[in-house]
């Protein structure tokens, strides 16, 4: 038998590690399904009902614990194998329930649909984790079977991110039931006599792997590209997979943008194709041969053109961010040497490179785009390059800025410190363009003009004195900075050009203010905006209503308050409601009686599962700073976190006896956790590869002590711990789903200050009900 | 028991000519009157037109509901507060000439009929274009014209317009309507996608060819019902 030379705990461990890299990869696959059949704010619905799962499994098994404990390796044998089984159909039944994000704010019945939703998801995941907490009822290696579960979640992790890059989407799903089939295997090998069925265990490792169904995600009927498929002779040119998720470029007869398009022009449009992530329009791809084709002029009839009137022909540019490479056209339309395109997905670098043919206008023109792969805040502080014009084009799409999808979504690229780096990265008499379409109220506006304030080389005694300068159209703007003042030449020259095109030309210092704009019957509403200033703590620079703005949805006002509701910030605070509803109605129907441990065993654990949700999510949100696509961040954050999660689960639960288990602990957590939140600034300055091995390295040291805390103090109770394990896992579970949805809620409100004083609370109380246990068991 | 109050028919909608009458009454009282329209000629459009004709049969019974509904190719029929928004904004009168970019069902077309001489209405997709002219035929909308073709380009054989009506929204204004807008016309588009726009549009040409425009109210277009 190959696997002879192992013992029975060691191949327990190994399927406890592929049964739990089969959950956490299970989760990221929903993410990206429900990011592409609906829209991205519902991916904390997936890591909600994954948490919601093992809380289920803990409540489920603390109330059959008499039977489970005969013979329980057949139980995680079958409860595996379930696993395997259940992921598609899972999927297929979620997506019949047809829920329609579009009416969530109206409909309270889709509320009803998203329960549905909720507990059709949890399904696998209770099934699996409670696989996973059968280990731990052995009492005596509830911190080796912990550590390999967690060391199993970096697996799983590492795995889909591999897998999200090479794999189609509609076979993603085989990934988790691989890892489930694999977990039986190694959980069966050791059973004894005939009870191995060799059979049964290539069965379960071939079903996920050969005859398992595809799964394909359908885009849901608001995503843009539902629409453009649907135009007649639309077909799709091209299509990559990368970690941020699926881009496809789509043409169509029919497909014409022209974002904030004067009304003046009366040429033509080229031919155009869209590029799409995960559904979402993310830019326009122009189709003329050359760039002197006559059709390109219409990027001379844009806001957005504003600041090549004023900039000279061998201005140095940089802009952020890839929107379909029209931004880069319209500099090589006037003239401009050499843009430097700032794309920190590295997909798009591939896309360009494998599709010449649908960027013959780069091709064709004199001048080298050159596509740098990096974040652009990275490549600002890194002071490597210095332009006379840094440009941001309007990326989120019009129909997500509409909607207000992206409010949710951290962005440091226009933060007070982002800012200030684009601003030290400019040569003498640079300037910043800041493009993005008019909505009303204009908050957007309003938040980067005090964003502006903030920024000392910009005004004086808080008046612009002609360092700011806006440029409206009638659907879009560009905004206009320069640290030295604009002369009246080059405001003469802006002048003309809003004359000529149709646009308003309004100085910084002019733009009115809210108090100005609303009417008399909204002049509440200004008690409900957001507007201070996105910096690095708070970096959502697209979010500007109050948490009190919903409350006008269930008033008599409800009508005329759904139009200004962010939808992204809605569907966050509705998952928040509806898995703590779920969270608090299982902990409650689940409650032990005697064996519950007591009041300081529950507070325990409730403190470790909201703190260690609320630092883990807080070290992603802070991390993005530093790297490229959420996906990378999250993945290498979430690798760290829980490798080393896993060995300190495992060293308190197998070196330490219970006198050697440090209390000190907690505090380190406390303390690790603020070093490193304001450590990741300074990994700014390396380069690409060292940032990533760094935070990695640097996550490690707190995720290492947030080990410790869950089998230690199980490891404190002698009588009861059967019990108390599952209850303990059940708590964690649902802990753990508050504080991660209320989490997101608090990062966008009131910032990762609040996160990180949440986190510190959490594990400073449980410090202190680690020690009244103490006392308790002793006496 | 809150998905049967949900799913629970609306006692105005259950099938006769007199219920769609009454229906169509309660719609314009309570979802267009009550939002401030009061045009004499835009609501008795609305109480006239029978907009549960212009809708799939299995909708028929939520026609006169405050939303919008599927019509099949991916499209939608408007809200009916939408309809009477954009209709009103217009100021049509009966020598008035008006462009559609949309037929879709074509209702919006068969009520800016009641108020305008003749309705051109372009739509892309075959089946629509189809079906909207039959059935404005058979219901009796003899001055609206529908033709299947890409509405972007406007109707330059018929042009020009006193109106343009644009019921997709878009990112920007097509140029070619511009062109086919006389002198003093007026042209309304929302703005955004849609399932969330944020603005209608009013485009201004005055009487020497000097466009101007104007945002309208913050609105955004009710998601669609049934996928």
């Amino acid at each position: 038998m190959f696997l002879s030379w192992a013992t029975e705990k060691m191949a327990l461990s190994l399927s406890v590690l592929l049964l739990s890299a089969s959950i956490l990869s299970f989760e990221i696959v929903l993410v990206r399904l429900l990011a592409i059949s609906h829209w991205q704010p519902f991916v904390t619905l997936a890591i909600s009902t994954a948490l919601l799962g093992y809380g289920l499994s803990g409540s489920i098994l603390g109330r059959f614990k008499d039977r489970v404990f005969a013979g329980n390796r057949y139980l995680y044998a079958v409860l595996a194998t379930a696993a395997t089984l259940v992921y598609r159909p899972v999927i297929y039944v979620s997506a019949k329930l047809h829920l329609d994000p579009g009416l969530i704010i109206r409909d309270p019945y889709q509320w009803f649909k998203v329960g549905l939703l909720v507990a059709v998801l949890t399904l696998p995941f209770t099934i699996a984790s409670g696989a996973l907490a059968l280990p731990l009822l052995e009492c005596r290696s509830v911190g080796r079977y912990y550590g390999w579960n967690l060391v199993g979640a970096a697996v799983g992790v590492v795995a889909m991110l591999a897998a999200l890059t090479t794999l189609e989407l509609k076979d993603l799903s085989r990934i988790p039931a691989l890892f489930a089939g694999l977990a039986v295997l190694a959980a069966l090998v050791h059973f004894e006599g005939g009870k191995v069925n060799w059979a049964a265990c290539a069965a379960v490792i071939v079903i996920p792997v050969i005859f398992y169904p595809s799964s394909s995600a359908i885009y849901g009927p608001y995503k843009d590209i539902s629409y453009v498929l649907n135009l007649p002779d639309s077909r799709i040119e091209a299509g990559t997979s990368g970690v941020s998720g699926r881009y496809q470029v789509v043409s169509a007869p029919a497909l014409r943008s022209a974002a904030g398009l004067s009304t003046r022009y009366r040429g033509h449009l080229p031919g155009q194709a869209a590029l799409y992530l995960n559904g979402d329009r993310a830019g326009t791809i122009c189709l003329a041969s050359t760039p002197y084709d006559k059709t390109l002029d219409y990027l001379r009839w844009q806001t957005a053109a504003a600041p090549y009137v004023i900039s000279g022909r061998d201005s140095k540019t940089a802009i952020v961010g890839f929107d379909g490479g029209e931004e880069a056209l319209r500099s090589i339309v006037y003239g401009l040497q050499a843009p430097a395109l700032i794309e920190p997905d590295t997909a798009i670098k591939d896309l360009v490179a494998d599709n010449p043919h649908l960027f013959k206008t780069w091709i064709f023109s004199p001048t080298t785009t050159v596509i740098r792969s990096d974040n652009a805040r990275a490549h600002f502080s890194g002071r490597t390059a210095f332009y006379d014009l840094i440009v941001y084009p309007a990326r989120i799409n019009l129909a997500s800025a509409a909607a207000g999808l992206t409010g949710t979504a951290e962005s440091y690229e226009v933060t007070l410190q982002g800012i200030n780096a684009a601003i030290a990265s400019l040569e003498k008499n640079g300037m910043i363009a800041i493009t993005g379409w008019n909505m009303y109220p204009p908050t957007g506006r309003w938040k980067l003009l005090n964003l502006f304030r903030q920024i000392s080389a910009l005004n004086e005694g808080g008046r612009f004195r002609n360092h700011v300068y806006l440029v409206t159209g009638w659907s879009s703007h560009t905004i206009l900075v320069k640290p030295e003042p604009f002369n009246a030449g080059e405001v003469e020259k802006l002048t003309d050009f809003c004359t000529r095109k149709g646009f308003t030309l309004t100085d910084g210092d002019r733009f009115p203010a809210p108090e100005e704009t609303l009417s008399p019957g909204e002049q509440t509403l200004a008690h409900d905006l957001d507007l201070r200033p996105p910096d690095d703590s708070r970096p959502y620079p697209w979010h500007s209503l109050r948490l009190s703005y919903l409350k006008h949805l269930a008033g008599r006002s409800r009508e005329a308050a759904f139009p200004r509701v962010e939808w992204g910030f809605y569907f966050l605070t509705m998952v928040l409601i509806v898995t703590t509803a779920f969270a608090l109605a299982a902990l409650i129907l689940s409650r032990p009686g005697a064996a519950s441990g007591g009041l300081y065993f529950g507070l325990y654990f409730a403190c470790l599962g909201t703190g260690y949700m609320t630092i883990e999510i807080l070290l992603i949100k802070r991390a993005g700073l530093v790297m490229g696509p959420p996906a990378v961040t999250a993945g290498v954050v979430l690798t760290s976190f829980m490798l080393s999660s896993g060995l300190g689960s495992h060293l308190a639960g197998e070196r330490m006896n219970r006198d050697k288990r440090p209390r000190w602990i907690f505090p380190a957590v406390v303390m690790l956790t603020a070093a490193v939140y304001f450590l990741i600034p300074s990994l700014l300055k390396l380069s690409v590869q060292a940032r990533l091995a760094a935070l990695f390295l640097v996550a490690a040291p707190p995720a290492f002590f947030m080990g410790f805390p869950f089998p230690s103090a199980l490891m404190l109770y002698e009588a009861d711990r059967e019990s108390l394990v599952t209850w303990a896992w059940a708590l964690n579970g649902y802990s753990s789903v508050i504080g991660s949805s209320l989490a997101g809620v608090i990062a966008v409100t009131t910032g990762f200050y609040s996160l990180l004083m949440l986190g510190t609370v959490c594990y400073l109380l449980a410090w202190g009900l680690y020690g009244l246990q103490m006392k308790k068991v002793q006496s | 028991m809150l998905a049967v109050v949900v799913l629970l028919p609306s006692p105005a909608a259950s099938g006769s000519d007199a219920d769609f009458q009454k229906a169509r009454e309660n719609m314009v009282r309570f979802q267009i009157k009550s939002r401030g329209i009061s045009n004499p000629d835009v609501l008795t459009a609305l109480a006239t037109v029978p907009r549960h004709l212009f809708v799939p049969e299995k909708y028929r019974e939520q026609a006169y509901h405050d939303y919008p509904l599927p019509i099949g190719s991916g499209q939608t029929i408007s809200q009916p507060y939408i309809v009477a928004l954009m209709t009103d904004l217009l100021k049509l009168e009966p020598s008035h000439r008006v462009f559609e970019l949309g037929t879709g069902s074509g209702y919006q077309a068969a009520v800016a009929s009641r108020l305008a001489g003749a309705v051109f209405t372009v739509e892309i997709y075959e089946q629509l274009a189809e079906s909207a002219k039959k059935r404005l035929e058979s219901i009796g909308y003899p001055n609206v014209y529908v033709k299947l073709g890409d509405g972007y380009f406007g109707w330059e054989d018929e042009a020009p317009f006193d109106a343009i009506i644009v019921t997709a929204a878009a990112d920007h204004i097509p140029p070619p309507l511009i062109e086919q807008l006389k002198p003093g016309g007026r042209l309304i588009i929302p703005l955004g996608s849609p399932f969330s726009v944020q603005q209608l549009v009013l485009v201004l040409k005055d009487l020497e060819g000097k466009v101007t425009e104007e945002p309208l109210i913050a609105v955004r277009f009710v998601p669609l019902l049934g996928h």
